[in-house]
């Protein structure tokens, strides 16, 4: 061998001590050595990474195009006026959907009615357009104000435990108890009929969920450290719980709410359908449906089909959009795990 | 802490739960504007005798706590008074119409957890593959749909257009007679495809879960064939959130029922319900909503045993 | 009998990668390494440098998206190749057909049986005998070759020829059946055994791990086990079906100290007793000082030293092994600052060129940059054919004469060592 090592060997045994790896040799090295693995050091929030990931599931962008599609086909379906001023002037839908034309009653689909007329002439592709307004309406509107009660009462139940959790509970037991509709019908049997009634009732419907979620997903946050600190930092509670605690334990939350508002909009039609929803003849999808039941034997089947077909595509499209949240937010990865080493 | 110990504690902490129902359900009447009895009989036709009856059923003399111990104790011994339609006994009404309601939510039931448990197994064991994407689709698709408007598509499928199915309500057949078949297989479908797409989807997340787990790999490491080491280990272990879904379904199998008897006009509780609404028939209304309440409470409590019989960790 | 002779697990060549969206990762490159009866074998690494991916591949338990691209792993325990012959007669390698299930020497009660075993052994495969069965036929020697095996065939061998243990015990048991059934199970299936004497055997093995009361503790559940007595559960799961090797992956690593050390003496209890070979995957050099026979050391994949424990504690090759060595602290040290080796083993998907462990070497020259050095014999400095490692072999341009500096690493014996009568390390 040509090389110069000064290297011993022993025939002793002991306790050994190795010396000569000397990494102070690093120093000196040229650069050559100092290969350098490529890493990417740029950090990002999570919401940002969230957001990165969302981006790239195509289904749920399929599903935001197609809502985003519907919301401008409503909010543009007819003229909008507030206090009398007129804030949106334009008008997609042919014909005006509370008109009655009884010289066109149940006209199959054709051109100047695309989806057909119902029982009093009515266009039904003009219904459906505007109808649209009700349903995106009740879901955000019904959804905002569940977060806005189940977060809270869901965080303080969490956190602070004891009674205060327990009474909680068991109202959200007591609730749950009641099947969804079947509450809401109740509820609205006794306020009555119209927009805010059926608000009402299917808030106190869903808001139980958010806050059961919450809770349990506060239950396990609380005990991170990063909470521990704060809390040895002085903080206040109510700090703790709305800047540490609740934004941590938001992401399930925030996947139901988005898909909760397609529940809520299945089941408002459902209401609609029964007849206890809005005002009779309003133009919302559920109701439509009522009145395509009793013409469905007579074959008129385009009074049935076009307003199913808006609510499903809409649903359809906020669970896409409510799996890709899921995903991005809280991704476990189908092919995960350790992958292939199992 | 052996089964009883969890099963009197599990007992304990109901009865505040049903002690709150039949509050809640009492106070229905309470939110109305003004007296039961006047509200009421804005909508009826105020026969004689009817305004008496209604005075006495609602005991609106007494003090509120009064009137819900009377209505309470009547009601733990199924005396719902008379309805204000028929003059018939709530409770009369409602037994004849649960057979029926029985056998449409039984028969979905049974469709949604046939059919969602194995897609839901097939789907995670060939995740990633065809099979797997064509389930998940199929699964969006059931969810998505309106359980309302899916009967009346089948309904006008099948029954009008093929008229292979009756649409015609099956009043005067009993439930166990074999031609109910052909009346109850359409809605039973109708009910039970939101229901098995949501048991599929949860099954399938639940059992992907497991399959990464470590003690899969054990399992493969001594031997187990495929088949054991799904079934046996692996399923065995996703069977806590399958209990938690179908206990669930059973309430969504309720609600849904309420909505498809009324398409299918099948002779139901759920037709009485809505009825009864329409026509404020506060009686009716009170027996069925707390007759629902009380058993959804019971279908949870047996949930929370089969959890505890299920996993050995869970007896606290 | 010349199958005393010959080691009982035989690896050569192995490489398995996995294809991921970043690229090909070659988690094993081009492995060899060899294990006699009754031996206990060590691969020592970082985490990630391939040593659990070695025994996945080993037991063919690698799923997508990873694959086992070539190399033999031959295995030659008699009661394995008797017990596949039997169950997978058309696997049995004879002259005019292949085969994964190779017979080299059968003898019948008249005698030997001469040229080509294994077409009797098609022809008669219910008289084959195994450890436990009584047949005509008699397997003296033989090998299976396991990557060509049958899934089937590899179900037969897995929990009972060879057997895995893997870290974290507590994970490893299935929480909703009792520890009992968990090692039952096993024994049912392989041993052929009914209910009660599958449980009677379990308890036995219970007993035979050190757990108190096994009788009482066949039906207790999991999470009514401390850390230490599930390991040991699981210790019993791999011993239930008396497997000729055992590969245990990081045993002790999720236990205490003092627990490591019991469960250590038990791994070595078990292999003396009961002739069973131990594959040892650790990071831990003080665990394979204790217990181990012969060593692999691997880095990003590859192996890069391979001997004899002794050989490599005192007469240590590759500048990765002595940086590992030298990084151990020690009472007495009066070094001020600890030699580790520094940087991080490299991502398996762009590894360095040339020698994959340059960027942390201080002995890297110019040479390192562009040649991969083989596994080579540290005496010839030829690439080493045999796996064998009594060889002692490492994988440095050192050992093939292209350094012109050298290696100065040095290993000494502590003069204060000798009150306590120069225990090794």
């Amino acid at each position: 061998m040509s090389h110069e090592s000064s290297r011993t060997t022993t025939d002793q045994r002991g306790r050994i001590r190795v010396t000569g790896f000397d990494t102070s040799a690093f120093e000196d090295r040229d650069e050559r050595f100092d290969w350098q693995q490529e890493e990417s050091t740029v950090s990002r929030s999570r919401w940002t990474r969230s957001w990165e990931r969302f981006k790239r599931n195509r289904t749920a962008l399929a599903g935001l195009a197609i809502i985003a599609v519907m919301l401008f086909v409503t909010i543009f379906a007819r003229p909008i006026a507030v206090e009398g001023i007129t804030i949106q002037p334009f008008s997609l839908a042919p014909f005006d959907p509370t008109n009655s034309n009884f010289g066109a009653l149940n006209e199959a689909p054709s051109a100047s009615h695309p989806f057909g007329t119902d029982w009093s002439g009515k266009d039904i592709l003009s219904r459906v357009m505007y109808g649209g307004r009700y349903s995106l309406t009740i879901g955000v509107i019904t959804v905002g104000i569940a977060l806005s009660v189940g977060v809270p009462l869901g965080a303080i139940a969490g956190y602070y435990g004891g009674w205060v959790d327990e009474v909680i509970m068991r109202l959200v037991d007591i609730l749950y108890a009641f099947p969804f509709l079947v509450l809401a019908i109740a509820l609205i049997s006794v306020l009555g009929q119209g927009f805010w009634n059926m608000i009402t009732a299917l808030v106190l419907v869903v808001w139980i969920s958010y806050a059961r979620l919450l809770r349990g997903e506060v239950l396990s946050v609380k005990e991170n450290e990063y909470v521990t600190a704060a809390k040895a930092l002085g903080a206040r509670d109510r700090s703790i719980i709305f800047r540490h605690v609740v934004p941590n334990a938001m992401a399930p939350v925030i996947v139901q709410a988005t898909l909760g508002i397609g529940t809520v909009v299945l089941n408002a039609a459902a209401l609609g359908f029964l007849g206890l929803g809005l005002e009779p003849g309003s133009p919302e999808w559920g109701s439509m449906l009522s009145s395509g039941r009793d013409t469905l034997i007579q074959g008129y089947w385009w009074v049935t089909v076009f307003p199913g077909l808006a609510i499903f595509l809409f649903v359809l499209s906020i669970n896409l959009v409510g799996d890709g949240v899921r995903d991005a937010v809280d991704p476990q990865g189908d092919s995960g795990g350790n992958a292939g080493v199992r | 802490m052996s089964l009883q110990r969890y099963l009197i504690k599990r007992l304990l902490v109901m009865i505040p739960v049903l002690f709150g129902v039949t509050v809640l359900t009492f106070s229905l009447t309470k939110m109305l504007p003004g007296s039961p009895v006047d509200f009421i009989l804005q909508f009826q036709e105020t026969t004689p005798g009817l305004r008496e009856q209604l005075e006495a059923q609602y005991n609106l003399d007494e003090p509120v706590y009064i009137q819900y111990w009377l209505w309470l104790r009547d009601a733990m011994v199924l005396d719902f008074g008379d309805s204000i339609i028929s003059d018939r006994s709530v409770t009369g009404a409602i037994v004849g119409r649960l057979p029926k309601t029985l056998l449409l939510g039984g028969a979905g039931f049974a469709i949604a957890v046939c059919i969602g448990i194995p897609l839901g197994v097939l789907s995670a064991v060939n995740n990633g593959n065809t099979i797997d994407e064509v389930s998940r689709i199929g699964a969006l698709l059931g969810i998505a749909t309106p359980n309302f408007w899916l009967g009346l598509m089948l309904m006008l499928v099948f029954s009008v257009q093929f008229g292979l199915f009756r649409v015609i309500p099956p009043s005067d057949v009993g439930v166990f007679h074999p031609s109910m078949l052909k009346f109850v297989i359409l809605p039973a479908i109708t009910l039970g495809t939101a229901s098995s797409a949501l048991i599929m989807r949860l099954t399938r997340s639940s059992m992907v879960e497991e399959l990464n787990k470590d003690y899969v790999r054990t399992a493969k490491a001594k031997g187990l064939s495929e088949r054991t080491v799904i079934v046996k280990h692996v399923l065995r272990n996703s069977m806590v959130s399958v209990v938690t879904v179908a206990a669930i379904q059973v309430a969504f199998i309720v609600n849904g029922s309420v909505v498809i008897e009324q398409v299918f006009s099948w002779p139901g509780v759920g037709r009485l319900l809505i009825d009864a609404i329409t026509q404020r028939d506060f009686p009716v209304l009170q027996a069925i909503v707390l007759m629902i309440a009380v058993t959804i409470v019971f279908v949870n409590l047996i949930a929370d045993l089969l959890y505890s019989w299920l996993d050995p960790r869970i007896r606290y | 009998m010349s199958v005393n002779d010959e080691p009982l697990l035989s690896v050569e060549n192995l490489q398995t990668s996995f294809y991921t969206e970043e690229g090909e990762v070659k988690a094993v490159n081009d492995v060899s390494y060899q294990i006699d009866r009754g031996e206990r074998f060590a691969v020592v690494g970082e985490s990630g440098a391939g040593k659990s991916v070695t025994s996945l591949s080993l037991m063919r338990l690698i799923d997508d998206p990873g694959r086992i691209k070539g190399g033999d792993v031959t295995f030659r325990s008699t009661s394995a190749v008797a017990t596949l012959a039997r169950e997978f007669p058309n696997g049995v390698a004879t002259e005019n057909s292949p085969g994964y299930i190779h017979v080299t020497e059968l003898r019948s009660e008249s005698g030997s049986v001469g040229t080509d075993p294994g077409a009797t052994v098609r022809d008669n495969p219910k008289d084959v005998a195994t450890d436990l069965h009584d047949g005509s036929l008699h397997v003296e020697a033989g090998y299976v070759d396991v990557l060509d095996a049958s899934e089937d065939a590899m179900r037969e061998l897995r929990g009972n020829e060879i057997a895995m243990i893997f870290q974290d015990p507590h994970t490893a048991l299935n929480p909703v059946y009792t520890v009992g059934e968990q090692i039952a199970e096993a024994i049912r299936k392989h041993l052929d055994m009914g209910d009660q004497a599958a449980k009677e055997r379990a308890i036995e093995m219970l007993e035979r791990v050190g757990i108190p009361d096994a009788e009482e503790r066949y039906s207790d559940y999991p999470h009514e086990f401390s850390g230490g007595m599930q390991q040991r559960a699981v210790i019993a799961i791999a011993l239930s079906c008396d497997p000729s090797l055992i590969v245990a992956d990081e045993p002790t690593t999720a236990l205490d100290v003092t627990i490591e050390a019991q469960i250590l003496d038990l791994l070595k209890e078990l292999s003396d007793e009961e002739d069973v070979a131990v594959q040892l995957i650790t990071h831990d050099l003080g665990v394979v000082a204790e217990l181990c026979d012969s060593v692999m050391v691997m880095y990003a994949g590859k192996p890069v030293e391979r001997s004899s424990v002794e050989e490599l504690y005192y007469d240590p090759k590759h500048p990765y092994t002595v940086g590992l060595m030298s990084s151990i602290p020690r009472i007495g040290d009066n070094r001020d600052r600890l030699d580790t080796v520094p940087g991080t083993m490299p991502d398996l998907v762009q590894l360095p060129s040339g020698c994959s462990f340059h960027p942390r070497c201080p002995y890297a020259e110019d040479a390192c940059l562009e040649h991969e050095p083989p596994l080579v014999d540290v005496e010839t400095g030829e690439p080493v054919e045999d796996p064998d490692p009594a060889v002692h072999s490492a994988a440095c341009l050192e050992y093939t004469g292209q350094l012109t500096d050298g290696v100065d690493f040095d290993v000494q014996i502590r003069e204060d060592a000798a009150t306590d009568g120069g225990e090794s390390v």
